[in-house]
């Protein structure tokens, strides 16, 4: 049995652990609240992006094309992969990366070689791990979500695209659903799949203004498709990544109480078998006389 | 005469949602006076000055890049990459954006100079929309 200094040292350290634990996570949660308004905040702009590219598409009729558009046959892929750069999130980062393995296993029985890129430490060290090619790693992209960040990050993948080597892009991030749940996803992003018509397509009036040309304004706006999603996969992986703390660091913290209370009878026991062996030897003592 | 539900978006965040007799808009190939009763009209933005006319008097926002949608019922959506009230521009970083962006052109060699012209373009727009806010 450890002495009682013993366990009074490790009950400290639980305790102290606990404090660590118990302030990541108010941290967490001021943090998502704060990812949570934003990811919210960016509604709007979807939901008019949306109905904006419904009506070009039903003014442009099926005679677009564009670089972001090409399909080909698939022999060489791009995954991006957006992580946390930091641990204590739970099982988020995993999943993720338990979903990219099954993704690239799935690429590979159909023969098509998958590369990386990476966003994230995290997704950096799984990369080194499983022994893929890691195009320009990135740290610290969920830091601050912004467009403009975005905006260079869409950059450089489209510039992978077609001519840059690769037949298609997916990203691979967690999708946020609430604190409690996140949900790993990899999802197509070059080429653009065909652009959804309205599903009400009677009441769109085709006859509308549009300048300069229907084709330079679709242009403009499938490169915005790509950075406007990189953008939502930002704010929902930040969001996700606070909630996922929060509840780890919760958790955690629940945990170090069960272990204190565990500890705190270990330690009484050992306390009161300290006093009965001290009462034994004062009466054996006394009987001695 | 009916009124504009003008509504200025960013991917981040709504910027504002206004009621105005008119709004004078950036496009691409130069401003655009839209009023109430306007066709429907999809345009590509530029950089420069938004102002939108309230009852309350003047809006004026810096905006770059994006687009114009003017739907039917007087609805005109601004989906725009970058909107800033002239008290949010950052003056400093304007000028200092506009001094490298002369420099980078000064220098010509082995530059974008399109992407230095249309730094400087931002900034100058910027620099002309924050001096509305000592008027």
């Amino acid at each position: 049995m450890p002495s009682l200094k013993d366990i009074r040292r490790r009950i400290g350290s639980v305790k102290n652990t606990q404090k660590i634990t118990r302030a990541m996570k108010l941290v967490a949660a001021a943090k998502f609240a704060r990812a949570n308004a934003a990811v919210v905040a960016a509604r709007p702009y979807g939901a008019a992006f949306q109905a904006m590219v419904h009506k070009l598409v039903a003014a442009a009729g099926e005679d677009f094309s564009s670089p972001y558009l090409v399909e080909r046959t698939e022999e060489k892929s791009l995954l991006v992969l957006l992580s946390t750069d930091r641990g204590f999130c739970g099982s988020l980062n995993s999943n993720l990366f338990k979903h990219a393995i099954a993704f690239i296993n799935a690429k590979r029985r159909e023969g098509v070689h998958v590369e990386l890129v990476t966003w994230g430490r995290r997704a950096k060290q799984f990369g080194t791990k499983i022994g893929l090619e890691v195009h320009n790693p990135r740290e610290k992209v969920l830091d601050k979500p912004s467009y403009a960040l975005a905006k260079d990050l869409a950059d450089d993948i489209v510039s992978k695209f077609g001519d840059g080597g690769f037949d298609k892009i997916y990203l691979g991030f967690v999708e946020f659903k609430s604190a409690m749940s996140q949900q790993a996803k990899v999802v197509q992003v070059l080429p653009i799949g065909k652009v959804a018509k309205a599903d009400h397509e009677s009441d769109m009036t085709p006859d509308i203004i549009v300048e300069p040309s229907v084709q330079v304004v679709l242009e403009q706006v499938l490169k915005r498709e790509v950075a406007g999603f990189i953008f939502r996969a930002m704010l929902e992986g930040a969001a996700s990544e606070h909630g996922a703390r929060m509840t780890a660091m919760d958790s955690a913290t629940n945990n170090a109480n069960e272990v204190l209370r565990r500890m705190k009878i270990q330690y009484n026991r050992a306390r009161q078998a300290a006093i009965t062996k001290e009462l034994i030897e004062i009466t054996s003592g006394a009987q001695a006389l | 005469m009916g009124e504009l539900n003008v509504s200025i978006l960013t991917p981040a965040k709504v910027v504002g949602r206004f009621q105005a007799g008119q709004v004078q808009v950036p496009s691409s190939d130069g401003y655009l006076g839209i009023l109430p009763g306007h066709a429907e009209l999809v345009s590509e933005l530029g950089v420069g000055e938004l102002i939108v006319n309230t009852h309350s008097g003047d809006q004026s926002f810096f905006v770059s890049g994006g687009f114009l949608n003017v739907g039917g019922g007087d609805h005109v959506t601004l989906l725009v990459d970058v909107a800033e009230k002239p008290t949010d521009i950052d003056l400093e970083r304007a000028k200092e954006a506009k001094r490298r962006a002369l420099a980078r052109l000064e220098e010509k060699l082995g530059v974008d100079v399109m992407r230095a012209q249309a730094a400087l373009l931002r900034a100058e727009q910027r620099l002309a929309v924050a001096s509305r806010r000592s008027k």
